[in-house]
């Protein structure tokens, strides 16, 4: 009898987990997680994306590009909201996952760049543009950023040349970045070019748009105006 | 009563882990949430209780200091269950920006407008959110202060009632 008792038991656990089991997956569609964690992502409510696919990734069952894209989605919140640690986990994840994708290389060199890890950086960027842009002459507006960032990273090794290289490779695939001409004008001081600093910042400020760049507009206009100064005849 | 206090506060642990767990990944139940875990962590106590044959019957004063302690550590745990779902453990500084208005809890529920009962859901944050928390706290503070407490000192309800005592002075069962 008890023996009877127990099996009635251990079914009925097993009955309920299957059913709550279902339930969860019905409810939780991976490939639905994963756009709305994007949507929420463009809306910068980065705990909501962070929240959606992290549920993607766990009850989901996504698998090759789709578990990508959760990674790099919940990467990129984490970057936004510095937390570089954790992006960066998820991103050796993609990488590992997916070696011959770009993205993975070009958002693991950000998170790198912004911990000011330069060599680490670099040699991510590197990766990314060499398959991306094997032939360094694509079209593609895009890259656009990402021959900004590694001018950065030549920037935060005093390489100025190589720099500016990628500042004017980036200018060349869209040349409304203010971001760019903003670190470029960094560049020309250097080189003591300081017209061409001055011209770069004037340009920055002039197209500078809050909606993208995270840099608060007034440090821009603080630069431009000490350009200025030291500029003067 | 000390005891039917302490497994309450390990009851009222347990499910308040659960709730939290539940609450990161589907959101935040408006009201429903504070009603069933309230009844849930009630049900389980009472069932201890019945179970240990013990008998109370608190004063007001001791119940309302009973439920409070036991909507504390609910809480306590809740925090605690939403951080082990989350996947980096940071509980807090993730209610901490709901608080503030800088990001928004995914939350749910059904209300009753101009005589017609809808549901809505959204997400919500700062003071709203702590609006719609406080009434979930206080139906659950109200469920777990006016839980059934098991009295065995009364007699079963069978054998003091009327029916039953009329039906056993009376074995036809009062008919003619």
């Amino acid at each position: 009898m008890r023996l009877l008792r127990l099996i009635q038991r251990v079914v009925l656990i097993a009955v309920a987990i299957g059913v709550i089991g279902g339930a969860v997956a019905w409810i939780f569609g991976g490939a639905n997680d994963v756009k709305a964690a994007w949507d929420v992502l463009e809306a910068r409510e980065y705990d909501q994306a962070i929240r959606l696919a992290t549920r993607a990734i766990r009850f989901g069952h996504l698998t090759g590009e789709d578990l990508s894209s959760a990674f790099e989605c919940r990467a990129t919140a984490s970057m936004r909201t510095d937390q570089l640690g954790h992006a960066l986990e998820d991103l050796d994840r993609i990488v590992t996952m997916r070696p011959d994708y770009a993205g993975g290389y070009f958002l693991r060199g950000e998170v790198r760049l912004r911990q000011k890890d330069y060599d680490q950086a670099l040699s991510d960027l590197d990766q990314g543009i060499k398959i991306a842009d094997p032939d360094g002459k694509g079209p593609n507006r895009f890259l656009a950023k990402r021959y900004a960032h590694r001018g950065v990273a030549w920037l935060g090794k005093k390489d100025v040349d190589h720099a500016l290289a990628d500042f004017n490779r980036s200018l060349d695939l869209n040349p409304k970045a203010a971001e760019t001409y903003y670190f470029r004008s960094f560049v020309f001081e250097r080189q003591k070019l300081l017209p061409q600093a001055l011209a770069d910042m004037e340009t920055a400020v002039k197209i500078y748009d809050r909606n993208i760049f995270a840099m608060p507009r007034g440090d821009w206009l603080y630069r431009l105006e000490q350009l200025r100064q030291r500029a003067k005849p | 009563m000390y005891e039917a206090f302490l497994v309450g506060i390990v009851i009222s642990a347990l499910v308040g882990l659960a709730t939290g767990w539940v609450r990161y990944w589907m959101g935040f139940f408006v009201l429903f949430q504070g009603v069933i875990a309230s009844l849930l962590i009630a049900w389980l106590v009472g069932k201890y209780l019945k179970r240990s044959a013990a008998s109370l019957n608190p004063s007001n004063g001791t119940a309302l200091l009973v439920a409070l302690a036991w909507l504390v550590a609910f809480w306590a745990a809740q925090i605690y269950g939403l951080g082990l779902a989350q996947p980096w453990f940071g509980p807090l500084g993730y209610f901490g920006r709901i608080l503030q208005g800088d990001a928004r809890e995914t939350s749910f529920g059904l209300a009753a407008t101009a005589g017609w009962a809808r549901g809505f859901h959204g997400g919500f944050g700062g003071v709203f959110w702590v609006i719609l928390n406080v009434i979930d706290s206080a139906i659950m503070y109200l469920f777990l202060f006016r839980m059934p407490w098991p009295d065995l000192t009364r007699a079963p309800s069978g054998d003091a009632s009327g029916e039953t005592t009329a039906n056993a002075e009376d074995p036809a069962g009062g008919g003619s």
